[in-house]
């Protein structure tokens, strides 16, 4: 594979990361918390609709993306809701949330769009920074992404530096590793896993409006295809670190972005060999990870004094 | 006397029908240390929970420094000066100290650590305690915990500091060092609450004492105008001098006396003690159990216990005597297949810790029992009916059912069978078990696992936490499997139960073992030191 | 706390489920009036659709008979607290490999045939849900996030299959040659489409429940799902019973596949059994993880799809419609055992 080539590949790698890494690092707060949602496959799908229903209402991909946002929020909540306050199983809930939002992306794509299909999405702009994105191959690698994405590599580091470092982070970790502790020092547990919740939705919510409208323009049914699970993966994988979150979705996107690249590259193999690479690394990943991974103590179990 | 600290006036707490705490009256001054006496199940936990705001009464007031205060929350108790020390430790392991000690206590920005550390350092010096700031709090022992939990109750300006069953898990010496510290703390005017069954603890260092009884308070007064046997007999039955409460009462406070006071009086002859062994017991069987050179390590890789070598017989109770925490538990779990010891090996027949074939199943086959520690974590199926849960544990056995099917009309009459031998207390065998009491899970568990006589019995804890009837009941199947033939290890902490059932003991500290010595060779005093590491 | 373990839902428990089942009931019919329609008329026709048509009734338990197998699979696997979310895609390799089998299995003497066909399909879906049973047992690895990938796996895989060495001899359009007509499921009731899948199905629920509620393996579940460590306490070798119970569960999936296929399409073809994984976990839910009650289950949830698809036709109001209401009744059900003062499932 010659330079330009790879360039192209992890340019795009990147791109391809980005929703993923949203819901990655929304999911590791709220796992942190002792929240486990597995319905983020739901939420991105509703926050990819919503984007794209709101970003042509309004003009613009922010308009987008704060709807999105707001979607997501609502079905963390929703989802803290059923899980902390009513204390249900999280996982059920979870799965429930993947219907909600498989249905209502679907309803109101067909009900706003029918059969016609979108048409021109805005979508964000590059931020081309001159100087920067001229540098010969670290300047489309590493600039001249949408400003989105710079969010999340900001995050992941905000996020970092917040679990460790602050009393937040102190306030979140305790609430997942021994949630009587915290009641026990005047922290609302509750309250906290809602928040956390609500954090963990958003921003599947926001990953999934990167996909609508900054990597691809338009929406598509069920077009989170798996990034959902994908991102659950690389929590475990990365082992609650946020960090370690963006490398292993980053991995995840240069995977996506290399299988898209080698179909075309050795058109004698079937193409699904390919498509199913990222998937069979998220397992492999799994597997490797998941023996010796410490998890928040009271990861999924409902808190109740007593 | 002074405007009390803290007042309870008229505090009811129901509990669905159970009335757990009946119109509570109680006041402490400044500078008191009182004591908070009772069964398990009198309502001293739920006390405790109202003051630490962790409970809302159903009705009556709680007085802080003469006005009415709203305990909504663990915060606001503490913003009122009520500092808690609980039972059970809620600590999360992976903070040091420091954080530990900032939890709930700061703000969401930026943490200092030095800052931190250097607050924990000053709380620590003021009382007089030591403690790493920078430790990781799950590499403390349990006495090192209990440190880190009396500096976040200290941590900011206390009037009250509760302590709730604080000896429990300790050695004599860090009982000591705690007490020297309440002291410490009276001195300055700090007002105590002692919650604790354990007589001595009142006797040693408190003021005044009062006692609950089925969530009323049935006696409050000087602790100089009272004596151990009354004060038994009001914990059992609510009044003094109660005669069939005595033979209890003395089996019950004896150990506690004796161990830490040598020099209080003790409660006259002891009539009702029931002897150590039967008159006319079997002499002792064929080795059931073996372990040679075994080494063991905690689920967070420190060593639990180093080279531990005894031979369990048949027709005789080995006692493991020690404070919780020092390898009781990772010796049970390796005895009963759970898990494997690092070094050494264990035997039971044919079977050994060395083949693959170590496992819970594999060794009730050859006839273990096991009655666990904690029966709600790992003995019961709370969700499922008496029937089922007496078939946990049994469901392999051949006469369970026929082929690979489970024949549910025998696994019914055997669970009507047990239901009466073992008085459990239930609406009937599809009852489920999470809406049983403690005690009479104890007493299924203890059904199931005697039910199909087994040659060895290894029972941890099997008394903890129930009522003195229960206790006695738990105490006599023991007796009578043991003299039956059973091979009996008994894990226990209290030296009352061993003195009272033990053949022979070995203690366990540090992950060093003494013993095995028969009671009979021995004295409490000695066994205590070395309980306590000496 | 003796005597005080009972889980009577808290106040605020209490509340937010009664608030959510109200949200719920206020939701669907504000989505119906979104798309223009009156609600009441759109009930209506769906459930004339689903039950009081005959041609619908009929689709309705054509469609109850995969969804039942799934269903089973699920409660068996959800009874342990496994989480096999991986229904579709153990239910396309079930029938992949029993389609590829095909060509030897015709071979066979008639009732064998099928029989054999039958237990091909269910031994896909077995080795399907047994990765991650064994990813499970032997790496720890989560069996929500594993079942799901193999999922999309699955569905490449078919895809791939049904374009290369599965295709059609004609080689037109990417789908399977129909099944040899000894291979088909016989037909209960012909003019309905009704085949012998449904008495498999039935079959299916009777050995379910044998094996629940009487087995030792079934004992060993339920012991695994309500407290794993008492279980292996008690005996029970976790790691074997969860590989097993994915392999169970997969099988059930497995057998749904080939059932489809030998009983209502004669082939596989694109987007086959689409959606069917997920639906089968709402069925059983709704049943309480009980296999005695996935039949009536599956029949209420077949109806649904049936009656969307029909409202669909009608009226302005889009199909995913159903996925929007399979949610809510999850969620209503989940809200349901709060209010009852339950945590778990079954």
């Amino acid at each position: 594979m010659d330079g330009v080539l790879l360039v192209g590949l992890l340019a795009s790698g990147v791109r391809f990361a980005m929703p993923i890494l949203f819901a990655a690092l929304g999911e590791t707060v709220a796992q942190r918390a002792g929240v486990l949602n597995v319905g983020l496959e739901g939420i991105m799908l509703a926050g990819a609709f919503l984007a794209v229903l709101c970003a042509v209402a309004t003009g613009s991909p922010w308009g987008g993306l704060a709807a999105a946002a707001a979607g997501g929020l609502a079905m963390g909540l929703l989802h803290g809701l059923m899980a902390v306050r009513m204390k249900v199983d999280q996982i059920i809930a979870g799965i429930a949330l993947i219907l909600l939002g498989l249905g209502l992306s679907g309803f109101g794509y067909r009900l706003a769009f029918g059969a016609g299909g979108v048409g021109q999405v805005p979508g964000f702009a590059r931020l081309d920074i001159p100087g920067l994105s001229d540098i010969p191959v670290l300047g489309p690698i590493l600039f001249g992404h949408h400003l989105l994405a710079y969010a999340g590599v900001t995050a992941a580091f905000g996020l970092a530096w917040v679990l460790p470092r602050s009393g937040l982070g102190l306030t979140l970790r305790a609430v997942g590793e021994n949630p009587k502790a915290a009641d026990a020092a005047g922290i609302d547990v509750d309250r906290v896993r809602m928040a956390a919740a609500a954090f963990g939705g958003a921003m599947a919510g926001i990953g999934g409006a990167y996909l609508s409208t900054a990597q691809l323009a338009g929406f598509v049914e069920n077009m989170v295809a798996g990034r959902g699970f994908i991102a659950i993966a690389c929590v475990v994988f990365a082992r609650w670190n946020p960090v370690g979150a963006l490398v292993a979705a980053l991995l995840f996107g240069i995977a996506d972005a290399a299988q898209i690249r080698l179909q075309s590259l050795y058109p004698g193999i079937p193409y699904q060999a390919f498509i199913i690479l990222p998937f069979v690394l998220a397992l492999a990943a799994l597997a490797a990870a998941a023996r010796s991974a410490h998890l928040p103590a009271a990861l999924g179990r409902p808190y109740r004094r007593d | 006397m002074a405007q009390p600290v803290l007042a309870m006036d008229g505090l009811t707490k129901r509990y669905g029908e159970v009335t757990a705490v009946r119109s509570l009256d109680l006041a402490v001054a400044p500078g008191e240390v009182l004591a908070l006496i009772g069964e398990n199940g009198a309502g001293k936990s739920t006390v405790v929970n109202m003051i630490a705001g962790m409970t809302a009464p159903d009705a009556g007031v709680i007085l802080v420094g003469g006005a009415r205060a709203a305990l909504s929350s663990a915060r606001a108790a503490r913003a009122l000066g009520i500092g808690v020390v609980h039972q059970h430790y809620a600590l999360v392991p992976s903070f040091t100290v420091a954080e530990t000690v900032a939890l709930g206590r700061v703000g969401a920005g930026r943490l200092d650590p030095a800052a931190l550390a250097a607050r924990v350092r000053d709380i620590s010096d003021r009382a007089g305690i030591v403690v790493d700031p920078a430790a990781q709090v799950g590499s403390l022992d349990v006495a090192g915990q209990q440190r880190v939990e009396i500096l976040k109750a200290l941590s900011q300006d206390v009037r009250l500091l509760l302590l709730d069953e604080p000896t429990t898990v300790l050695t004599p010496e860090d009982a000591a060092r705690l007490f020297a510290m309440v002291a410490r703390l009276k001195a300055s005017g700090v007002a105590v609450i002692l919650v604790t069954h354990r007589l001595d603890n009142v006797f040693g260092v408190c003021d005044r004492v009062a006692v609950l009884h089925a969530g009323v308070k049935v006696a409050d007064l000087p602790v100089a105008r009272t004596s151990p046997r009354d004060l038994v007999s009001l914990m059992i039955s609510g009044r003094t001098g109660d005669s069939g409460a005595d033979g209890l009462a003395q089996r019950l406070s004896s150990e506690d006396l004796t161990l830490h006071q040598p020099a209080a009086d003790p409660p006259g002859p002891a009539p009702a003690r029931v002897p150590a062994r039967a008159a006319a017991a079997p002499p002792p069987g064929p080795v059931r159990m073996g372990l040679e050179g075994v080494a063991l390590h905690r689920a967070n890789g420190s060593v639990a216990v180093a080279g531990l070598g005894f031979a369990l017989h048949g027709g005789e109770i080995l006692a493991v005597a020690g404070v919780d925490g020092n390898g009781q538990s990772e010796l049970v779990d390796a005895m009963a297949g759970l898990s494997r010891p690092d070094r050494g090996i264990i035997r039971m027949g044919a079977l050994d810790s060395g083949q693959e074939g170590w496992n819970p199943r594999a060794l009730r086959r050859a006839g273990l029992a096991h009655i666990p520690a904690d029966r709600r974590r790992n003995g019961i199926l709370p969700g499922r009916s008496l029937t089922e849960n007496l078939l946990l544990s049994r469901f392999f056995r051949p006469a369970a059912g026929r082929g690979w099917l489970i024949d549910r009309t025998r696994a019914e009459g055997e669970a009507r069978a047990a239901i009466g031998a073992f008085d459990i207390r239930t609406t009937g065998p599809a009852q489920p078990v999470g809406r049983l009491s403690g005690g009479n899970q104890q007493k299924l568990v203890l059904a199931r696992e005697l039910m199909d006589d087994p040659a060895v019995i290894l029972a941890a804890h099997p008394s903890r936490g129930l009522d003195v009837r229960t206790i006695a009941f738990v105490q006599d199947q023991l007796r009578r499997h043991r003299d039956r033939g059973a091979a009996i290890l008994l894990v226990s902490a209290d030296l009352g139960e061993i003195w009272g059932l033990a053949d022979r003991v070995v203690t366990l500290s540090s992950g060093r073992a003494r013993g095995p010595v028969a009671p009979g060779d021995t004295s409490r005093e000695e066994i205590g030191g070395w309980m306590a590491g000496h | 706390m003796d005597g005080r373990t009972l889980n009577l839902p808290r106040d605020t428990e209490a509340r937010a489920a009664l608030g959510l089942i109200a949200a719920g009931a206020l939701l669907l019919p504000g989505l119906i009036a979104v798309a223009g329609e009156n609600p009441l008329r759109v009930l209506g026709l769906m459930v004339a659709g689903a039950f009081l048509d005959l041609r619908g009734l009929a689709d309705t338990v054509v469609r109850a008979i995969p969804l039942c197998l799934m269903g089973l699979g699920v409660a068996v696997a959800f009874r342990a607290r496994v989480f096999n979310i991986g229904g579709d895609g153990q239910f396309l390799i079930g029938a992949a490999l029993a389609v590829a089998a095909s060509g030897w299995l015709v071979l066979l003497p008639a009732p064998l045939g099928v029989v054999a066909l039958l237990a091909a399909g269910t031994l896909g879906g077995a080795l399907w849900g047994g990765i991650a049973g064994v990813l499970r047992a032997r790496f720890n690895a989560n069996e929500i996030i594993a079942t799901i990938l193999l999922n999309y796996i699955a569905l490449h895989v078919l895809s791939w299959l049904i374009r290369g060495p599965l295709q059609e001899a004609a080689g037109v359009f990417p789908r399977t040659d129909r099944l040899p007509p000894d291979l088909r499921l016989p037909m209960l009731v012909d003019a309905a489409r009704i085949s012998a899948g449904l008495a498999v199905a039935l079959v299916a629920v009777g050995v379910l429940w044998l094996v629940m509620a009487r087995s030792r393996f079934g004992f060993q579940v339920t012991a695994l799902g309500e407290n794993p460590e008492a279980a292996r306490y008690g005996g029970v070798r976790p790691g074997l019973i969860t590989a097993a119970v994915l392999a169970l569960s997969g099988a059930l999936a497995g057998l749904a596949g080939i059932v489809e296929v030998a009983g209502v399409h004669g082939r596989i073809q694109d987007g086959f059994g689409a959606g069917l994984g997920i639906s089968g976990i709402a069925v059983a839910l709704l049943a309480r993880l009980n296999p005695l009650w996935v039949p009536a289950s599956a029949f209420g949830f077949a109806g649904l799809h049936v009656g969307s698809a029909t409202v669909a036709r009608a009226t302005a109001v889009p199909f995913p419609v159903v996925n929007v209401i399979e949610g809510a009744i999850i969620l209503a059900y989940l809200a349901a055992l709060a209010l009852r003062g339950r945590q778990r499932a079954g």
